[in-house]
């Protein structure tokens, strides 16, 4: 038993290692945010949509992805002239202007830094987005927080079969515990 | 973070009517995963915001131990390498299609 822990443990460890380093960093960037510059890359750029593409959001928003503009299309507005829209993918975003009398689509892109790549690909969740990407994203992140719970628990098992370090382990998980329980039930009832 | 007091006052009765929504644990715990800023007005949330920190540093740390344990104790165990090119590679590839 010893043993299947003890490779469960590395081999969920190390196949997540990138992603909880992501995890860390980010929550790192997220506590001290004046440690880091978050400023985006601001760029526009107009785009001339072809006239066999249909006159619709959807359409509009295929024709922006075959010409490398690609995310998840959000908060779609009908405007005087057009539409306004938007296109999401972690770190980059792209809100789109489209006219239809002109058939251009004026394209403001927010491109995050690293720092912000990884703030955005924290706080993905979820599988039924409208781009793939984030889906696979999802995915990922589940499974990694699945791991993380097997990682905290075999850890302990494991740590708990090493009897000579039982002593300090026990206290530092009690202490721990104690913390943790407390301050919580705290903040809940207050 | 555990809910919401809504305070009514009613005149003509001369009374308060107090609503307490709570919210969910799952919202609660959701909350409080976010809380990392250390200027709380709050001593429990300020004392939270230091157990979270001691947290993220903690988890950077295991995930470094935990891989350097790995290649001192074991770097030629043939699975472990599988696994570590496997989720070092699905990462690099999504943050590439990503950038």
């Amino acid at each position: 038993m010893y043993r299947f822990f003890r490779n469960t443990h590395l081999f969920l460890g190390i196949a997540a290692f990138l992603f909880i380093l992501m995890y860390g960093l980010s929550s790192v960037q997220m506590a001290h945010q004046s440690w880091f510059s978050m400023k985006p890359t601001v760029t526009e750029t107009r785009v001339a949509i072809p006239s066999g593409v249909a006159d619709d959001p959807r359409a509009i928003a295929q024709e922006l992805a075959r010409q490398g503009m690609r995310g998840e299309l959000r908060d779609v507005k009908k405007t005087d002239g057009g539409y306004k829209l938007q296109m999401n993918r972690p770190g980059t975003t792209y809100e789109v202007d489209y006219w239809k009398a002109s058939r251009e689509a004026r394209v403001r892109v927010s491109t995050a830094g690293f720092m912000g790549l990884l703030n955005r690909i924290h706080h993905v969740g979820g599988v039924r987005h409208g781009y793939w990407l984030i889906n696979a994203w999802g995915v990922c992140v589940g499974l990694v927080s699945a791991s993380l719970i097997v990682l905290g628990a075999s850890g302990i098992y494991l740590w708990f079969k090493t009897h000579g370090e039982r002593l300090v382990g026990a206290i530092l998980l009690a202490i721990n515990l104690g913390v943790c329980v407390t301050l919580l039930v705290l903040i809940r009832t207050a | 973070m555990s809910g919401v007091h809504r305070v009514l006052y009613l005149p003509k009765e001369n009374r308060l009517r107090i609503e307490d929504a709570r919210n969910s644990l799952w919202f609660f715990l959701d909350e409080m995963h976010a809380v990392t800023h250390l200027d709380q007005e709050d001593w429990r949330m300020q004392w939270w915001a230091y157990y979270n920190n001691f947290a993220i540093w903690s988890l950077i740390a295991m995930a470094l131990s935990g891989t350097y344990l790995w290649l001192a104790s074991r770097p030629r165990f043939r699975i472990a390498q599988y696994s570590f090119a496997g989720g070092t590679a699905v990462f690099i590839a999504l943050y590439m299609l990503t950038r």
